[in-house]
């Protein structure tokens, strides 16, 4: 443990070079309260370009009772003429040192100390507040993505740091009491809610942060995520926040980081894997309690309220938009895209081997969408008649289709049912404009009531052929925390859904 | 109606060779009707012997069998032998039924068929005409398409996902639902299915089957038993002479029967009955619990086994009854075909196609299906001389060859064109 003595110090840890000129530092300083303190870098009286500067708390080093202690990262740019002490164009350089300076006090340190480590991942691996803090920050910092990008893959120079974190299975928190569980949902929407949820009353000082981490080529890439929206409850601490929806198509898995404070003093640092959830089961997490806690209602009531109100003030306009939007002239000469959806039963293979030419009649394209959409595919792939997506590619292809071209929507299990009455025709029916399709997709990510995209259309379906006055939102059954949040939520879902109606009504 | 003049091809879930069941017989006497009439015809049945030599070593999908007959592997198929998992052996299988040259492809059943195959068949032959002959229930019921429940064996009289799901708890509602829609997809699409009864056609347009044509045409029980002479036997000597003939299968109702034997015995000690078709050990290993009856019928009880199909019309005549005491609903019977045709008076179950092909009073007497008791009552009625008399002068016999054949002209004729804007 580094002890100090002085009220203004500084000390680097590490300093790692990067591909591209660039310097990484990690180090600490301490100063006085109260007194602003300034860091530079500077090669004599030239001052080096500071790309990214963050702090954060380091509970391995004492200060005094008057100064406050921080860790740093620092990411330069490294000038030419710096390089190697070597001699530039305007005479002979001098060695670039870190400075930290409150009025005319001032503390240094030599960048080009040899006795410094330079092995970032093990470096980060011993400081995780600053592996934290920086992989928090490389969202929005495209030069700290670099770090994901250089050593071993998927998560460069974090791959040690985030092999000693303890991973969450499942939802269970183990050997951190009072925290007993760490619940990660996405949404389609491109919503982000991390719930931890403790066995005793968690104190006000209690913080929960977190980074975001995609997973789809071989590197992993930070995910932008502006501040997350957290709320303390007795025994839970709630982060909503929002990232594109775009990244869920490019990415196959996602991967969060969370830096934790149950009390002041204490932090540590846990890993978890999002999990997709649809509307209900996503907003129903925020009141939810850890097993024998005690059950927050109220409080976690409010947050719920809160949620539910940025969530209608960012959807509600969007989805009135759509409503009313018209759609492109011409859309109904644009290809054909039938859209199967509900496929998942592999029986169902054998049902589309028999009728596969109704599709190929009346569809230039087709998405597949369900858990048996391979095999389901297989007797249109072996007919080679019909272009045939499947999962991220057939829902990117709709994405793209949205506002553009028609679909032809099918549920597989109803039109089953109309092949089983001998109307396969029946099925055929549900066709969707373009700006349906859209309208459509939009009412999954925001107020879908299941995962699958085949409920949603069922829905909007309905309320497409229901009589004025009626086809209102169906509640959503399901195992509700309270009676309570399924009110709250099923009449936010119905305001959703009624703005996406206007189109229609 | 004038003969089909191109060529028929008669696809079979099996060659009587290999398996004899109801549906492979009257496929195959059907073939030897038409061949006998000078019909250009073509027999391809499935084989399980070559099914299971192609499971484990290289063997062609289709075999010549004989003069225009060939038999197939269904190695390849699926485990409910509905569909294909191995697309290439179902499509040369399909490659050589396209290839034949025929104009009417008429198959008999669709399991060891395969709805995929009669599907690609139809679209690589899209000049030909389809029949199909439905021999029984499987696409409505999943339970060996018996239509009787699972677990009380009562019987069903309608299919529905909610009933399906109670006899089979552990499928779901969408498998029923894909099972059927797959079936009624294919079945939907031929030009005419032929219904050996009126009952299982009703069971088939109750679960939504329409197609252009679905005549009743029995089975025909071949040129050879037709052939055979009627001759009545002595009702005083035949009345009391029960036989019951098939395999004992827990559907067929051979414990029924063996139940009413001895409350029958107490009403008429003269009563024998013989079972043609298990030995006693059969019947036991199926039933244990009936040892102490079979025991006390004594010599009143003859277990005949095993018997060739071709001689059941003579070993009917040496019986006064033929009793069908099954429980479950049969389709059309070829022990009742064969009964009427010896001339021999029936007893049945008062069900589905035994009460439908034995009219009451006429063929033969009804009793209340599954009760014993009231089956030992009608052989006591059955048993009197007079009783046999009269009904061995009434029993009907079968459908001849020419009527057969027309009936067949008939489902293979082309479509009649539709008039614009006319119903189907």
């Amino acid at each position: 443990m580094a002890v100090a003595d002085e009220t203004l110090q500084l000390g680097l840890d590490c300093v790692a070079e990067l591909p591209g000129r660039r310097v990484l530092a990690l180090g600490w300083a301490i100063a006085r309260a109260g007194e602003a303190a300034e860091l530079s870098v500077q090669a004599g009286e030239i001052a080096l370009p500071i790309l990214h500067c963050g702090f954060h708390p380091r509970s391995n080093l004492a200060a005094g009772p008057d100064a406050v202690a921080h860790g740093f990262v620092l990411l330069l740019a490294e000038p030419e003429a710096a390089e190697g002490n070597s001699a530039g164009p305007s005479g002979p350089a001098t060695a670039p040192e870190v400075r930290l300076a409150t009025g005319p006090a001032l503390r240094r340190s030599r960048l080009r100390d040899t006795d410094l480590p330079g092995d970032l991942p093990r470096a980060l691996a011993e400081a995780p507040e600053a592996a934290f803090a920086l992989l928090r920050d490389a969202g929005a910092n495209p030069e700290l993505d670099a770090l994901l990008q250089a050593g071993a893959p998927p998560f460069g120079a974090f791959a040690e740091v985030l092999a000693r974190l303890p991973a969450v299975r499942g939802r269970a928190v183990e050997g951190a009491p009072p925290l007993e569980e760490l619940e990660v949902l996405t949404s389609a929407a491109g919503e982000l809610l991390v719930v931890l949820r403790a066995g005793a009353p968690l104190p006000p000082e209690a913080r929960l942060e977190v980074a975001l981490l995609g997973l789809g080529g071989a590197r992993a890439v930070a995910v932008p995520l502006p501040p997350m929206r957290t709320s303390l409850l007795p025994q839970a601490l709630v982060a909503y926040g929002r990232f594109d929806p775009a990244w869920l198509d490019r990415l196959v898995a996602m991967e969060l980081v969370a830096m934790v404070q149950p009390a002041a003093g204490e932090r540590l640092h846990l890993r978890a894997r999002p999990r997709p959830a649809a509307t209900p089961d996503f907003l129903d997490a925020i009141c939810r309690a850890a097993p024998f806690a005690e059950a927050a209602t109220s409080a976690g009531l409010a947050v719920l309220r809160q949620v539910i109100a940025w969530r209608e003030a960012s959807f509600l306009p969007t989805l009135a938009s759509l409503a009313v939007a018209p759609g492109p002239a011409g859309a109904d000469r644009l290809p054909r895209i039938g859209l199967l959806l509900g496929a998942d039963e592999a029986l169902a293979a054998r049902l589309f081997q028999v009728t596969a030419a109704e599709f190929e009649r009346r569809c230039e394209q087709l998405l597949i969408l369900g858990e048996a959409a391979e095999e389901v595919a297989q007797p249109f792939l072996r007919r080679g008649r019909l272009p045939v997506l499947l999962g991220a590619e057939a829902l990117a292809a709709l994405r793209e289709a949205a506002g553009r071209a028609g679909i032809l929507a099918v549920d597989a299990a109803g039109f089953a049912e109309a092949v089983g009455r001998n109307r396969p025709e029946d099925a055929f029916a549900q066709s969707l404009g373009a700006p349906e399709l859209a309208l459509l997709l939009a009412l999954h990510a925001t107020a879908g009531a299941e995962t699958a995209l085949a409920d949603t259309l069922a829905r909007l379906l309905r309320q497409r052929r229901a009589a004025p006055g009626t086809g209102g939102f169906q509640p959503v059954q399901r195992g509700w925390s309270s009676p309570h949040a399924a009110a709250a939520v099923n009449e936010h879902l119905a305001r959703l859904w009624a703005a996406g109606a206007g189109a229609h009504g | 109606m004038a003969e089909t003049r191109g060529g028929v091809c008669i696809v079979v879930h099996s060659h009587p060779d290999f398996s004899k069941g109801g549906g492979e017989l009257a496929a195959w006497r059907q073939f030897e009707a038409m061949r006998a009439a000078g019909r250009r015809v073509t027999f391809v049945g499935a084989c399980e012997v070559g099914s299971l030599y192609a499971e484990t070593r290289p063997m062609e999908t289709v075999v010549p069998f004989g003069a225009d007959e060939y038999v197939f592997s269904f190695a390849g198929m699926t485990e409910d032998r509905l569909a294909w998992e191995d697309p290439f052996r179902r499509d040369t299988l399909v490659q050589f039924l396209a290839g034949l040259d025929c104009e009417v492809y008429h198959f008999h059943h669709y399991w060891r068929l395969g709805v995929d195959l009669i599907d690609a068949l139809m679209e690589a032959r899209p000049d030909a005409r389809f029949v199909l002959t439905l021999h029984e229930m499987l696409a409505i019921c999943l339970h060996h398409g018996q239509m009787v429940k699972t677990r009380s064996r009562e019987l069903c009289r309608r299919e529905s996902p909610l009933r399906c799901l109670a006899c089979f708890p552990d499928q779901t509602l969408e498998r029923f639902a894909y099972r059927k829609a797959t079936l009624m997809a294919v079945l939907s699409r031929f030009d005419s299915v032929i219904h050996p009864s009126d009952f299982i056609r009703d069971r088939y347009r109750d679960w939504g089957l329409t197609t252009p044509r679905d005549p009743v045409i029995e089975n025909y029980l071949g040129d050879a038993m037709l052939a055979q002479p009627r001759i009545p036997g002595d009702p005083a000597a035949m009345a009391s002479r029960f036989g019951f003939f098939g395999q004992p299968t827990s559907f067929k109702g051979l414990d029924v029967l063996l139940r009413a034997l001895p409350m029958a015995l107490r009403g008429n000690p003269d009563i024998v009955l013989t079972i043609f078709g298990a030995e006693r050990e059969d019947a036991l290993r199926l039933f244990p619990t009936l040892e102490p009856m079979i025991e006390a019928a004594g010599p009143s009880l003859t277990f005949a086994g095993r018997y060739d199909p071709l001689d059941a019309v003579e070993l009917m005549r040496s019986v006064g009854w033929v009793v069908v005491p099954s429980i479950w609903w049969e389709n059309s019977p070829v022990v009742i075909q064969e009964a009427r045709r010896a001339g021999t008076p029936l007893i049945v179950s008062d069900i589905g196609g035994m009460a439908e092909k034995v009219l009451r009073d006429v063929d033969g007497l009804h009793f209340k299906r599954a009760a014993p008791v009231d089956l030992a009552r009608v052989m006591n009625q059955a048993a009197r001389p007079e009783v046999r008399a009269a009904l061995g002068a009434s029993v009907r016999d079968v459908m001849g060859r020419e009527e057969f054949l027309a009936a067949l002209d008939a489902a293979y004729a082309p479509r009649p064109p539709r008039l614009a804007g006319a119903a189907e």
